[in-house]
Formats: structure tokens, sequence, C-alpha cells
């Protein structure tokens, strides 16, 4: 029999309960830093190669800037070139063919009986037709709706209607010469 | 107090490393994974940003790369011979006498209206057609006398000529059942060089269908005897630092 007394105690009451979270807190002290170094290196692996991506590819884009420097000319050629293209092609788009709308004239009056034949700037035709005869004034309305009527030309009036002392009638009609 | 804290470490001696460990892989998370991970996805971004670049600076040197120096020359040559960088009052007269005499009209007068401009073309206020169209106007007035066949020749001709001209409005008036006397306002056409170029990114693109198709047009129409008067401009180099 022992004579000492321990005063200390040995043992903690909850020990099994302590030992439980040290060994839980040491598994997650391990997963925790396994993982921190495994991202770390994945992510200094990456960061690695993008540094190496990206300074090839400013080392590429470099490289295309010089050589689209050195063909500046053929650039600036190239850029007139399109806009002058665009604009030749606007103007050709603006022109309209002329020379058809004499043909039409003739197609509604003859030659001996047009005075004057106008083409403004809207595109609007008007002519004026000396006819001998109250029949040749309406061969030129009967000709006109004619050609309406093959729509070669469009919006026919009849803009004046005058009876002359030599009993000849001048007429002005105007007329639109279809595209 | 000492005692306690004895007591404590004896006690919970067995979790402070791993207690440490977590602290020090929390601390390695928030203070070096985490910028790391954000300074790594910046990267990412920016290089498919430069990636873009490069892919666009790659097609634009492929570009210049098939396009003929000379061969684009001779294109801005005739363009130049179709609407010119400048008024080109001598080209408007030659143009309209060769029409004219190629058609058979006997031309009795030719004007042009404001030949020279006080102010520079920049400073001028362009109209709402010339906005439009991208080019200047120049307003020919033209007076002749002819059968009605060379007239209708006169203006078949005079808007296939390769210095381009439009016919904006006429007055034939008869003399007989044969002969006319007419008087047509024409337009010219003209538009500035640019004297810049675009940003060294900026796309070239190579001459649409419709582009050819107005290039093969506009060599199909007759010179005639019109010399190109304006010289081939110099290739604008200088980048327009406001271009992107």
């Amino acid at each position: 029999m022992t004579n000492t007394i321990n005063l200390l105690q040995t043992k903690t009451g909850n020990t099994a309960q302590l030992l439980a979270w040290e060994q839980k807190l040491k598994s997650a002290s391990t997963v925790a830093v396994v993982a921190l170094f495994s991202i770390g290196l994945v992510t200094a692996g990456s960061y690695a190669v993008l540094r190496w991506e990206r300074k090839t590819l400013e080392e590429t884009k470099a490289r295309l800037m010089q050589d689209i420097s050195r063909q500046r000319t053929k650039e600036g050629l190239q850029l007139l070139v399109k806009q002058r293209t665009g604009t030749v092609a606007n103007v050709l788009a603006l022109q309209r063919p002329i020379a058809p709308i004499l043909d039409t004239v003739a197609a509604v009056s003859a030659p001996q009986e047009v005075q004057t034949v106008t083409y403004d700037e809207k595109g609007q035709v008007r002519l004026t037709v000396k006819a001998a005869t109250i029949e040749a004034a309406a061969k030129v309305v009967a000709d006109m709706l004619r050609l309406v009527q093959e729509k070669r030309i469009v919006n026919p009036q009849l803009v004046g209607l005058s009876l002359g002392k030599d009993r000849s009638i001048q007429m002005t009609v105007a007329f639109v010469q279809s595209k | 107090m000492m005692i306690a804290l004895r007591r404590l470490f004896r006690t919970y001696k067995g979790m402070i490393p791993a207690v440490l460990l977590l602290i020090f892989s929390v601390g390695g998370f928030v203070y070096g994974v985490v910028p790391a991970g954000r300074i790594v996805w910046r990267l990412v971004s920016e290089r498919e940003g430069v990636k873009r670049e490069v892919a666009g600076l790659r097609k634009k040197s492929q570009t210049l790369g098939g396009l003929d120096e000379e061969t684009l020359r001779s294109q801005l040559t005739l363009l130049i011979s179709a609407v010119p960088s400048d008024k080109s009052i001598p080209t408007v007269f030659t143009t309209v006498e060769e029409v004219a005499r190629e058609s058979g009209i006997g031309l009795t007068a030719v004007s042009v209206a404001n030949p020279g401009a006080l102010a520079t073309e920049s400073a001028k206020k362009q109209s709402t057609q010339e906005r439009k169209l991208g080019s200047g106007i120049v307003p020919v007035s033209v007076s002749g006398e002819g059968t009605i066949d060379q007239i209708r020749d006169f203006f078949k001709r005079a808007v296939s000529v390769r210095r381009l001209l439009r016919i904006r409005f006429f007055d034939v008036t008869f003399l007989s059942s044969d002969r006319a006397v007419v008087h047509a306002g024409l337009d010219t056409f003209f538009s500035p060089m640019s004297t810049t170029i675009g940003d060294v990114q900026a796309l070239v693109e190579p001459l649409t269908n419709a582009e050819e198709m107005t290039l093969t047009k506009v060599s199909g129409f007759p010179a005639g005897n019109i010399e190109t008067s304006a010289e081939l401009p110099l290739s604008p180099s200088t980048r327009d630092p406001f271009s992107l």
C-alpha cells in the first residue's frame, strides 16, 4: 500500500472525446495542408504556363504589327480603293439613262409636232406638242395611255391645252419615264 | 493563472499542431491561393483578349500579304479617273467635248458653276445629296445643237464615260422635225482622298463581289483621250489616333 497521494489528476474525464477530436483535427489539418499545397502547385503551374503563353502571344503580336506596318502603303491603297469604290457605286446608282426618254417622246408624237421636251430634276418629262388636228392631239393622248399600259411611263398628265388661231392644238403633257 | 494555462496546454497539447496547421492552411488559402487564383483568372482573360487581337492581326497581315500593290495602284488610278480627288475642271471640259464630238452635236456653250471655291473643301458645307453620295458635286451647264439622233447619242454616251457624269435636267427645243437645240444640266463628281489610315488593328477587308463589279463596270467605260490629270496621290500612311 502506498503512502503517497497524487493530488494531480492523471486523466481528464473527457479523454476519449478529446482523443476523437484530436484525430479529427489531425485529419482535417492534413487534408487542408495537402489541399493547400496541391491547389498552390496547380495555381503556380497555371500562372507559369499563362505567363509563358502571354509572352509568346505578345511576341507574335509585335511581329504581326511590325509586318502590318511594313505593308502600310498597301493598307492605305486598299482603304482608298474601298472608299472610292463605294463613292463610285453611289454615283453609278444615281445615273439614270436619259436617252430612252427621247424614244418615248418619238412613240408619243410625230417629230414634226414636237416643240419642246424638258426633263426636270424630279424626273418628270414635259412634252409640248403642236397638233394640226384634234385627231392628232387625241392620238397623242391615246399613245400615252398605251405607253402607260405597256408600263413604259407612269403618272401621265395633261398639263395644258390651247387652240391656236390657225386651229392647231397646242398641248403640254407630262409623264415620268419608268425605270 | 499560469497553473491554469499549463493545465490547459497539457490537456490540449495533442491538438495544437493540428490547429496550427489548420490556421496555416486557412491563411495560405486566404492570403496565398485566392489572390494567386485571381491573378491567374485575370491572366486567362487577358490571354483571350490578346489571342483575339493576334487573330485579327494575323488575318489582316494575310489579307495584306495577298494584295498586289501594283494592282491596287491601277485600281485606284481607274477610280480616280471616274471620280477625281479634286474638281479637275479640265477633265470635265475634255469629257463633255469628247462626248459631244463623238455624238456629233455642236456645242455652243459649256460652263462650270463655282469652279474654284474660296473656302477649302473641308470648310465648304456639303449638300444633303453630297453627304449621301460621299462626294462633292460640280454642276456643269451644256448647250448644243444637233439632230435628235445626235442628241440621243449624246445623252447615251454622257452616262457611260469614264469621268462619271449625271444628267440632272435637259431642255430640248425643236428647230425643225429633225434638228433641235439642247440645254442640259450635268453633274460631275469629286471626292478628296483620305490622308490617314485606321489603327494598326483595324481590319482590312478584301474587295467584295459588288465592289469588283463596280471596278469592272468603270473599266468598261471609254476613257477617251482624257488623261488622268491627277497623279496618284501618296498612299495615306499616317495612322488616325482617334480611329479606335
